[in-house]
């Protein structure tokens, strides 16, 4: 909302600066977002001449000397340029040393000869205009030698707020004007408005139906005669423009104007187009047309409030009025409407129809409904100045049941409670009533219907503390502290995170939204979360999977040429629609890990080399362990967008995740530049479940444990982790773990064959070894390494 | 030959020797060797043993000094092992594993907790994916009211949508527990905005909230207080200006000092030397029937802030988008 500073200085005296009027009103919750002077902010040296004489140049047809009085001691001479400069006019001249908005400084020159001591100045150069033809004459009776800026002491400065939707009192300059009161301590009176009338009557000629109480409480009307439309007088479109609202002709301004003072907006309709004298208030007819003032055709709803003479209808209520009964040239009669329309109905026609105006935008906030008269009156007024308006005698206002002022208690200990601090019954009494709210009875008071956003208790104390000031309530912290809930948060997702940092990965932070075709393409079997009104294809629907967001990360980084290691990794959410719950999704908390390119970076002893598969394995199995799954087993697994590396990753019996290699295809599909891209994504839920801070220690072994090492020549096909299963799964005595300490291929052994070197370790916590025991051990891995996978020792 | 003096002259040929190698004119491969290697001069004198008239007394002698040498020479071992090894170019960069780093917007995030964390609070979570009821109607914004235009909200469909604020767990706190509850709830949040600097369509908030007998407004202005303290420095101040959110009243707009020029006034504040960060307000009655506590009884307040702007503020990022970007050269800055 722009509020005009004139304007409001008009209603009520403003006996502070423009600075402290910003403090205040922002203090007290209407926040100002801009204060814009129209006042020109020039130099000093700039001040209003005379022009006593003008000559034709003598060595230039196009310019002229002027003998040009400021006030001072002597007439000034400068040579302009201007066509229109002449003797007799009152002119803003730069003298020297002045210096203009553009930069410019004047200096003493000769212009082709003659002297020149200053520079007559056009609106342009002086920036209060954005073209001139020509200097710029001035008002006849300004004084000489006075500052320019003050030829301009009654430009306008505009004040524009954020209205917060509670608060419609202040989308008019009284509302503000109120408040500003109330913050010094008195109570606005708003202005009363006369005018002449003749001797019709109103009533004789229009009479007023509500067929739709529901959506229009209250409908007043008043007919004006004598009109004669055109151009609105300067200090109107003034306002209006100061408030952001352009001028058409003075019968619709006036209407502008009333609502922007009075905060009620009204239509002002061509009484000649009104047929059968008559307007009627109904609901729309489903699939109706009709044509707005914009010229636009629109289809309405079975719900919304119209506006109709005897045949037709006219305007749909509070949005926006009909091109059929338009203000026009022509128009000499107008039939004036101030009405209350029901601030849902208003929302729901307007959001439907897609039309907003600055009248819905009051109405679907809550305007007055007891203004309808006033604003009346002060149409009448100003049609009868402006457009030489005749006003008929009376009104027709129809109000079937009359909205009253609201009783709402207050009690004063309720203050305290909420606020903190006590506030006396007599500065809440005098606070409330400066706003209007009068007091009934002890501890009721009556809120005008201007503010609807009053209704209860809390309401009033939130008045009372805007008007006393955020600022006189102390800061105070007594919550006592209590450290259940601190402690208790073991925090796997921090701890992870640092996890993951130490084994040299980046945490991003990448978007959950995405595409359809994305969220469709990445999902397993699950429908995913598609908008209704997305923002753009990039932003549709909700993400089935992290990994195309860190492909496109990785992408990005690739074509940035940012790195030439990466390790990314984030803790996120993927979505599934669920029918089964309330909300019908499903939020799975997951985390992914992304390596790709150098595995180090390449430096004086690390020579290039690729992340591989390995590498990502590894990661996975180290994050596993970090969560203290106690048994970490790996499957052979599929994924569509990985090649056939691919693992799925079981902890403690359940699938965690998986481990593998994106696939080329998907590479390319993603602009992926790199070939080795290797990912490991997983359950962070499930994770979050299983990780425990260990919490009892393990006795370390007193006795020697003994390494026995084997190298099995097996078949290529074999793979040394179904040996390791399969021996784990046997139970041999003693045996603790087992390593795989070499992998050989080639030459002496057949082409078909590989080599795998084992490394076993046996140890007892009851005592040390035996070499039999031990020696036994052993030939029992040989037999079944023999058996199972007919495995030969290497010689 | 007497076997004595032969052992002697051996023993000072080792002592002059040591000293050579001492001054590193001898490495101690060559010492060894002279002395005790294979060829060497000990193994020279064993080799005389026939020569030695009495032969259990010159094994005696001739033993002793190898275990005399042997143990000096083990001794250089053990003290200056160095000498072995050549001298190091010391300026050559180390085998340097990669340190990995932590977003900004998260480390950020687990700032902002930490602290609550330290005041009392406990960790709420509420689901993104939200109905209408949770994320407007309980919070007190009425069908059809033009306060639900402040949230340009993603639909999914019927009354399902994105929430576009944290203040849904707000509800689903309070509808599982009973009174006191001082939780705070970060998370994502979405609203219909197109992407700019300052703007994202996915964007994260923290959500504080208190109710219990007697929290009162001064009390929500301390706790803030303290809060940007801890967050900004123990010179940052509050100011509260009225505003308006459905779930709370009073409601109110937190400007803190500007946290770039320390209020002096620049281009961030737009020389005001003070910046908004948080919305707060005490949690409206409607709220606190509508989930079935006596708001007679109980009073509580409620805040808000965005947790990128935080991290844009404290480390000078002058772009949200930055954010997502991920480039890794701005990951390794954090
Ligand atoms: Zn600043």
């Amino acid at each position: 909302m722009k509020i005009s500073l004139n304007w409001l200085k008009s209603l009520i005296e403003i006996p502070f600066d423009i600075d402290t009027l910003v403090q205040k009103l922002t203090f007290s919750g209407l926040e100002v977002e801009s204060v814009e002077t129209q006042k020109p902010q020039l130099s000093e040296k700039v001040v209003v001449g005379y022009v006593t004489d003008r000559i034709q140049h003598p060595n230039a047809d196009k310019l002229s000397v002027c003998q040009v009085d400021v006030g001072g001691e002597e007439v000034l001479q400068i040579v302009c340029g201007a066509p229109n400069v002449a003797k007799g006019q009152k002119v803003a001249v730069a003298t020297v040393g002045s210096v203009l908005p553009n930069g410019l400084k004047i200096k003493k020159s000769k212009l082709r000869g003659e002297l020149s001591q200053g520079m007559i100045c056009s609106a342009s150069e002086l920036e209060i205009s954005e073209e001139s033809d020509g200097i710029l004459v001035l008002n006849e009776e300004t004084e000489i030698g006075t500052l320019f800026n003050d030829y301009f002491k009654d430009a306008d400065t505009i004040v524009e707020i954020a209205v917060t939707p509670n608060r419609p009192d202040v989308l008019g300059h009284i509302g503000v004007a109120r408040d500003i009161a109330t913050l010094e301590g008195k109570k606005f009176v708003k202005p009363t408005h006369t005018f002449t009338e003749i001797g019709k009557n109103t009533a004789d000629e229009i009479e007023v139906e509500i067929e739709f109480p529901e959506g229009c409480p209250r409908y007043s009307a008043k007919i004006v005669e004598g009109i004669k439309v055109g151009k609105s007088p300067e200090w109107l479109a003034n306002r209006l423009e100061a408030a952001g609202i352009r001028s058409i002709n003075n019968v619709v301004d006036v209407s502008n104007y009333v609502m922007l003072e009075v905060g009620h907006p009204m239509h002002a309709f061509d009484y000649s187009e009104v047929k059968g004298k008559k307007i009627v208030v109904k609901s729309s007819v489903q699939g109706e047309k009709f044509t707005t003032l914009d010229d636009v055709e629109r289809e309405l709803d079975g719900q919304t409030v119209m506006i109709c003479d005897g045949e037709r209808s006219v305007a749909i209520g509070g949005i926006m009025g009909g091109q059929n009964s338009e203000i026009n040239d022509t128009t000499t009669k107008v039939l004036l409407e101030a009405a209350y329309f029901t601030p849902s109905y208003v929302r729901k026609s307007s959001v439907n129809l897609g039309l907003k105006s600055d009248a819905s935008y009051r109405f679907e906030r809550g305007t007055d409904p007891n203004a309808t008269i006033y604003a009346l009156e002060l149409a009448a007024k100003l049609l009868e100045e402006v457009a030489g308006g005749k006003a008929y005698k009376g009104y027709v206002d129809n109000y079937p049941n009359p909205i009253e002022p609201k009783e709402v208690k207050l009690r004063e200990a309720r203050v305290e409670k909420i606020l903190g601090i006590a506030v006396s019954q007599d500065q809440i009494d005098t606070t409330l009533d400066n706003l209007g709210i009068t007091k009934k009875s002890e501890g009721t008071y009556l809120v005008p219907t201007y503010r609807p956003d009053i209704e209860r208790e809390i309401d009033l104390i939130e008045e009372v503390v805007r008007i006393i000031g955020y600022d006189s309530v102390p800061l105070k912290k007594t919550a006592e502290l209590d450290f259940h809930s601190a402690k208790s948060q073991v925090n796997y997702r921090n701890e992870l995170r640092r996890f993951m940092t130490g084994l040299g990965c980046h945490e991003t932070l990448t978007n959950t939204m995405t595409t359809t075709e994305l969220a469709g393409k990445f999902s397993e079997k699950n429908e995913p979360i598609i908008l209704a009104n997305p923002l753009s294809r990039d932003y549709a629907a909700l993400r089935t999977s992290m990994l195309p967001a860190f492909l496109e990360v990785l992408r990005e980084n690739l074509n940035k040429k940012s790195g030439t290691s990466f390790r990314f990794f984030e803790i996120g959410d993927i979505f599934y629609r669920d029918e089964n719950v309330y909300n019908k999704a499903k939020e799975i908390k997951k985390a992914i890990l992304l390596l790709s390119g150098d595995r180090n970076e390449v430096s004086t002893f690390v020579k290039q080399e690729n992340f591989d598969f390995y590498d990502i394995k590894g990661y996975a199995e180290s994050i596993l362990e970090f969560t203290r799954f106690k048994r970490i087993t790996f499957k052979v697994g599929q994924r569509p967008y990985f090649t056939e590396n691919c693992l799925e990753v079981v902890g403690n019996g359940k699938t965690i995740g998986f481990v593998g290699e994106v696939s080329p295809k998907i590479l390319k599909e993603f602009d992926v530049s790199a070939k080795n891209v290797f990912v490991f994504e997983f359950a962070f839920d499930l994770c979050e479940k299983t990780y425990q801070i260990v919490s009892k220690f393990s006795h370390l072994n007193k006795h020697p444990f003994v390494e026995r090492d084997f190298a099995f020549v097996l078949d290529k096909t074999t793979e040394a982790g179904e040996i390791v299963e399969k021996l784990n799964r046997s139970k041999i005595k003693n045996l603790t773990s087992i390593k795989i300490s070499d992998l050989y291929e080639g030459k002496p052994l057949a082409e078909n064959k590989k080599s795998i070197a084992f490394s076993f370790r046996f140890e007892s916590f009851e005592r040390t070894l035996t070499d039999k025991e031990v020696n036994e051990a052993m030939d029992k891995i040989l037999k079944i390494s023999e058996q199972t996978f007919g495995a030969e020792l290497r010689k | 030959m007497d076997v004595k003096k032969l052992a002697e002259e051996i023993k000072s040929s080792f002592q002059e020797e040591l000293k050579n190698f001492e001054n590193g004119n001898l490495n101690f491969e060559d010492l060894k060797n002279k002395f005790l290697g294979r060829k060497g001069l000990v193994a020279d004198a064993f080799s005389q043993m026939r020569n030695f008239t009495d032969k259990a007394l010159a094994g005696q002698i001739l033993n002793s000094l190898k275990n005399e040498l042997t143990e000096k020479v083990n001794s250089l071992t053990e003290n200056t092992s160095s000498a072995k090894t050549k001298k190091l170019d010391l300026s050559l960069p180390g085998r340097k594993p990669n340190a990995g780093t932590l977003h900004v917007v998260t480390e950020t995030q687990r700032q902002i907790e930490d602290i609550f964390f330290a005041m009392g609070f406990e960790m709420a979570t509420g689901p993104q994916v939200e109905t209408d009821f949770f994320n407007f109607e309980s919070l007190n914004f009425p069908p059809d009211h033009p306060a639900r235009e402040m949230h340009d909200t993603f639909f999914v469909e019927g009354d399902v949508l994105l929430r576009t604020h944290t203040s849904n767990v707000q509800i689903h706190a309070m509808k599982s527990q009973e009174p006191p509850v001082r939780v705070i709830a970060p998370g994502k949040c979405y609203r219909n905005d197109t992407p700019d600097a300052t703007h994202s369509p996915v964007f994260q908030q923290i959500e504080a909230l208190y109710v219990d007998k007697n929290v009162t407004f001064t009390e929500l202005k301390g706790t803030l207080d303290a809060f940007v303290k801890a967050l900004f420095g123990k010179a940052t101040k509050t100011r509260f200006r009225p505003s308006f959110f459905p779930f709370t009243e009073p409601s109110a707009e937190v400007d803190v000092t500007c946290v770039v020029c320390k209020g002096k006034g620049c281009n961030v504040c737009k020389q005001t030397g003070w910046i908004e960060i948080l919305g707060a307000g005490m949690v409206d009655p409607n709220v606190l029937e509508a989930v079935g506590y006596d708001s007679e009884i109980y009073s509580g307040y409620a805040f808000g802030l965005g947790i990128e702007r935080v991290a844009m503020l404290k480390y000078g990022i002058p772009d949200l988008r930055l954010f997502f970007q991920n480039d890794i050269r701005f990951l390794k800055q954090f």
